[in-house]
């Protein structure tokens, strides 16, 4: 196994440095930032020097070349905004967002694996019928609506919890809850469609015919088979919240790397957009290794060749 | 004399009316296709039945709440400019579904088939795909919609473009992951000694038991595709006004949640219909076309 | 008890005493705290001219040698005490005695000279420096409150341009832009953590008088809705430009002129547009009134200029344009007998995330011209492709077309938008006429009443003769202030001013 982390390793780094170079280049397509930073006024003077002093007249592949000087030594150059080491900037907010992701897959993933189980032990019934529209409305909602309601009804009305901020535990409820809820709806119908198939394959009917009776062995068996399309989405989705964060980290203050890397992008900060595209990038390929020593983990047939 | 009985064997109904029959005894599946033919319908006839009204500004109906004083147009409600919300979630159901479908659809295709014969052949090939998808996984999406708008323009089918690219890594490992475990099992074994070439094999045997998932994933991406799509609206690319979706009328909205909530609700509402609809038609595509599971829809049950 | 049961009381438990705890006491202290919409980039003197830097810094941490009157837009003392002209490049500032820097060093002359190199530093982006990059300052220490500043080219409102230019520390680092600014203001910069959120406290060796308000909390909650919640449950005492549809509370939302003023712009390069007949139809098609407490919240005005009547050279005479539709037609119908293609499909551009409801506006401004027999679709574009349409160089083909514009102008004089907007040549002008190009010229050199005069006339002149633009609105923008303070905003986007805040 050593030797196949050590192969995935590698071929990750292949695609790390293909990202960049990707991103770098084409980044560059989208225009010139020189007017996003100076005042609308500025003198013709004054965007030569701005673009003088950062490299911009430069040919791109000799920025390219500045790029990697830089990067190998872990520089990836001053944000334009900030005027502060980029990378900095990105480790500073990406906990943060590392943090909410956390959260807030835990508690989707409980939420829906119990859920779908169930609604599979007993398909069609009452208990299928309502968790299926209650995901089906969660897998929908657009998150920014349960955010603000959240917090209209919540924290204004109600006073239950306060409306923003980083700094307590209850300040982070309603961020990690809204961020959860289309991931569990979401998942919720993926294990409900495995662990159907699951629990009406030969082995489960063997099982039932020889007389186990106990329900519980049958459902933890057939759901260890079941899981395996659910880490596949469960995975998707936790990359995906780095983005989907953007708007929880807006309405409620969370300085997350989902709003650094929005502004930079269309601010054009090349250099933060190049480092937080790097660390997430890490992240993820990260996270996918470890998605698929889980599918090996449950189910030892499975090789990679 | 023969043996067999002269009584005549009732000829089984035709596919058509099977099918049917087998919708209509499982009432939620069924509300849930007449839901979609509705949107169906308002997609293609919408625009020429409402469509003037979807875009006339009259100032005097702004923001006018749901209610009944202002005739049947104005149910709904009215919006910033006046306009008949009704009318426009009727109109916007054309441009929405164009783009989800094709988005949707798209990606699913293209990420299912890769992720199967990455899954299945192994090797180079399904190094180099995972490893291109881990690629896409991670590159912005939000960059890539401008870079896009940059360099191809602005149009429908390019915004169809970004959207199906940065869906297609869910598809593709999805598909693999399930095709790694299904290609271990026993009946492939068998086919395989049997003499089944890897065509056969992959299409046959494995690809029908790897769409079910695939289709779930897709009927749940399409919300995901409806409203990801105005977020590219506010890049300049995409849907540009008078053009309308239901994924550009809940992004509107978003300023007026605490005093005219209805703009933001009503399409999404349609939003979330539709993609249980698609949802409730998918498992029960799933239940009629397993012959292990078809009892349950053949069989008239009371609480079905 | 059953296990189930205790685990029930537990968990009831710690969520009554989670809710509880969230804070239900009043704040008695003397700290505000300001929800802000945007994080500033960063804290540095010499931007206090961006609205995201000046709302914090400005007269609270860092001062001016002078300040404009919000009425009459003249000039007042503030660090410098008094002024005269020494001769016509040369002006002499009298600086403040006793002022000292937050960090014990001593405003004075030579101070005052450090602080303007450093503003002129090429390698730092300082904002500031824009209105006078073109400038040549040099500066003359003739003794420790007394500078000379002279100027190249001459500089007549050399005192209102010092309006703009903060003094912070002599000691702030010269190699980048501040994020712990040091100035001279009541208030001095304390912190400004990973969250985002400033911390400024009383300054207790301030020369001027004391402030009520001991300590100022800055967060930063992009969302109106948000923001305004949170003075509503009392976690802020001042919510920062909120939204006009989240202004629903009269006892605590206030409006006020922003200087801002929008406008659209015509390219008039080319057929149609080129027609002033055409460009007096624009005008009179467009029904100001009806946009007004219906798109755009009520406060709003139609504006004659593009600047707002406290600005000198405001033309008390000129009169917003009429809505009148029949006579657009008739004009249009003038042009057209005269070959002039008046339905030939226009542009008009706005820029996405401009302003609130921009883009419902032009959709009601184009369906009015169309209305009259116009043929203009609105395309919104993103800031970056919004700017390269909007400032020089223009590409070699400027197609006619609309573009939506907002200018600000909070400087007391016409000379900051005037030329930049209508001289030949101007960074943002497409007109080019040589006898509004000498009134501009003249007014720029001229001073006192004879300044205001040739500035009023050549508002006249644009506004009746050359016609390049649809002017539209001042623009206001609205705070929600909270019930534990007393507090009147300054009418302008880039200051908040935490001494006039008084608790009640």
């Amino acid at each position: 196994m050593l030797r196949y982390l050590g192969k995935r390793s590698l071929h990750s780094l292949v695609s790390l440095v293909g990202l960049v170079v990707l991103v770098f280049f084409l980044a560059r397509l989208t225009g010139d930032p020189t007017n996003l930073y100076l005042p609308i006024d500025a003198s013709p003077a004054e965007k030569a020097n701005f673009a003088q002093v950062h490299g911009f007249n430069d040919p791109v592949l000799l920025q390219f070349w500045h790029f990697v000087q830089g990067a190998l030594r872990l520089d990836f150059g001053a944000s334009l905004r900030y005027q502060r080491p980029a990378l900095g900037l990105v480790l500073e907010a990406f906990p943060t967002t590392l943090e909410l992701a956390f959260f807030a897959m835990l508690i989707a993933l409980v939420i829906a694996i119990v859920t779908g189980s169930l609604a599979a032990w007993r398909l069609n019934g009452f208990f299928d019928r309502i968790a299926s529209i209650i995901s089906l409305i969660s897998a929908s909602i657009p998150n920014f609506w349960i955010a603000i309601v959240g917090v209209l009804v919540l924290a204004v009305n109600l006073r239950l919890i306060p409306t923003s901020g980083t700094g307590s535990v209850q300040q982070w409820i309603l961020p990690v809850a809204v961020l959860a809820i289309r991931p569990a709806g979401l998942i919720v119908q993926i294990v409900r469609g495995s662990m159907t198939s699951a629990l009406s394959s030969a082995y489960v009917k063997t099982a039932r015919a020889k007389g186990v009776s106990s329900q519980a062995i049958i459902f933890v068996h057939a759901l260890r088979n079941a899981m395996l399309p659910v880490i596949t989405v469960a995975g998707d989705q936790a990359t995906g919240m780095v983005n989907g964060a953007v708007i929880v980290e807006t309405i409620f203050g969370f300085p997350g790397i989902g709003n650094l890397m929005l502004d930079a992008i269309t601010n054009r900060d090349f250099a933060v957009v190049q480092a937080a595209v790097m660390v997430t990038a890490i992240a993820i390929f990260i996270l996918n290794i470890v998605i698929d020593l889980c599918y090996a983990a449950l189910d030892p047939r499975i090789r990679f060749t | 004399m023969s043996v067999v009985s002269d009584v005549a064997i009732a000829r089984e109904p035709g596919a058509f009316v099977t099918s049917i029959r087998l919708l209509w005894h499982d009432k939620f599946a069924f509300t849930a296709a007449v839901f979609l033919l509705l949107v169906v319908l308002a997609a293609i006839f919408g625009p020429y039945v409402v469509g003037g009204d979807a875009t006339a500004m009259n100032l005097r109906m702004r923001n006018v709440p749901p209610g009944v004083t202002h005739g049947w147009l104005y149910v709904l409600g009215g919006d910033t400019l006046g306009r008949s919300l009704l009318a426009r979630v009727i109109v916007g159901a054309r441009t929405t579904m164009l783009i989800s479908a094709s988005t949707v659809v798209c990606s699913m295709l293209i990420g299912g088939f890769l992720g199967l014969i990455a899954g299945y052949r192994g090797g180079w090939f399904a190094l180099v795909v995972m490893r291109v998808a881990d690629i896409i996984m991670s590159f912005p999406s939000l960059l890539m919609a401008l870079i896009v708008l940059y360099v191809l323009g602005t149009s429908v089918a390019n915004v169809v473009l970004v959207l199906a690219i940065t869906r297609i890594p869910l598809y593709l490992r999805t598909s693999r992951a399930e095709v790694l475990e299904i290609r271990e099992r026993m009946f492939v074994t068998a086919a395989r000694v049997l003499g089944a070439r890897p065509r056969r094999l992959v299409w046959r045997h494995i690809a029908p038991l790897v769409a079910p998932t695939m289709i779930t994933l897709a009927t749940l991406d399409f919300s995901f595709v409806m409203l990801a799509e105005s977020s590219l609206s506010f890049l300049g690319l995409g849907i540009q006004p008078p053009d309308i979706s239901w994924g550009l009328m809940v992004s509107d909205g978003r300023g007026y949640l605490a005093t005219a909530w209805w703009l933001s609700f009503w399409p999404g509402v349609a939003i979330t219909l539709t993609t249980m609809s698609l949802n409730l038609l998918s498992n029960w595509v799933r239940v009629a076309t397993d012959p292990v599971q078809r009892w349950r829809l053949e069989v008239a049950r009371k609480n079905g | 008890m059953s296990f189930v049961k205790k685990l029930l009381g537990a968990t009831l438990f710690a969520a009554t005493a989670l809710v509880a705890t969230h804070g239900m006491a009043a704040d008695a202290s003397k700290s505000v705290t300001i929800a802000l919409e945007t994080n500033p980039d960063y804290l540095d003197g010499c931007s206090i001219s961006s609205s995201q830097v000046g709302i914090v810094l400005r007269q609270n941490v860092i001062e001016t040698l002078t300040v404009l009157d919000p009425k009459t837009g003249l000039p007042q003392p503030d660090l410098a005490t008094s002024w005269d002209r020494v001769d016509d490049h040369t002006w002499r500032f009298h600086l403040r005695e006793g002022v000292k820097f937050h960090d014990g060093e001593d405003f004075n002359a030579q101070a005052v000279a450090t602080i303007l190199a450093r503003h002129f530093n090429p390698n730092l982006a300082c904002l500031d420096r824009t209105k006078i990059a073109n400038v040549k300052m040099t500066t003359k220490v003739v003794d420790d409150h007394t500078i000379d500043i002279t100027t190249d080219p001459v500089q007549v409102l050399l005192p209102v341009l010092f309006n703009m230019v903060g003094m912070f520390a002599p000691n702030t680092d010269n190699t980048q832009l501040s994020r712990s600014p040091i100035g001279t203001g009541p208030y001095k910069f304390t912190n400004w953590d990973s969250d985002g959120n400033i911390t400024l406290d009383r300054f207790d060796g301030y020369w001027g008088t004391k402030p009520a308000v001991e300590e100022a909390k800055y967060v930063v909650r992009p969302d109106s809705a948000v923001r305004t919640a949170m003075v509503q449950t009392g976690e802020a005492d001042i919510a920062q430009d909120i939204a006009a549809q989240d202004a629903t509370d009269p006892k605590m939302d206030v409006s006020f002129f922003n200087t801002n003023t929008t406008q659209v712009r015509i390219v008039y390069t080319a057929p149609p547009l080129n027609d002033i007949r055409v460009r007096k139809a624009l005008n009179l098609a467009f029904d100001r009134d009806s946009l007004i407490g219906t798109i755009l919240p009520a406060g709003v005005q139609k504006a004659t200029h593009l600047y707002l009547p406290n600005i000198n050279g405001y033309n008390p005479d000129l009169k917003p344009w009429p809505y009148d539709p029949d006579q657009a037609k008739q004009l249009l119908a003038a042009a057209k007998a005269d070959g002039v293609p008046v339905d030939q499909p226009l542009r008009l551009v706005g820029r996405i995330g401009f302003y609130a409801n921009q883009e419902e506006l032009l959709q009601a401004m184009a369906q009015m011209w169309n209305a009259v027999g116009f043929n203009i679709k609105v395309e919104m574009m993103e800031k970056s492709q919004w700017l390269a349409l909007v400032n020089r160089p223009y590409p070699p083909v400027r197609e006619p077309m609309l573009i939506a514009e907002m200018h600000d102008n909070g400087n007391g004089d016409a000379s900051f938008t005037m030329p930049f907007k209508y001289h030949t040549g101007g960074q943002q002008s497409d007109t080019s006429d040589p006898k509004l190009d000498k009134l501009l010229d003249d007014a720029a050199a001229a001073t006192g009443p004879e300044r205001t005069k040739l500035y009023q006339e050549a508002d006249k002149m644009v506004a009746e003769d050359v016609v390049p633009s649809v002017f539209m609105y001042y623009m206001v923008s609205f705070m929600r202030v909270g019930p534990r303070i007393d507090f009147t905003p300054l009418a302008s986007n880039t200051e908040l001013d935490l001494a006039s805040i008084k608790f009640k």
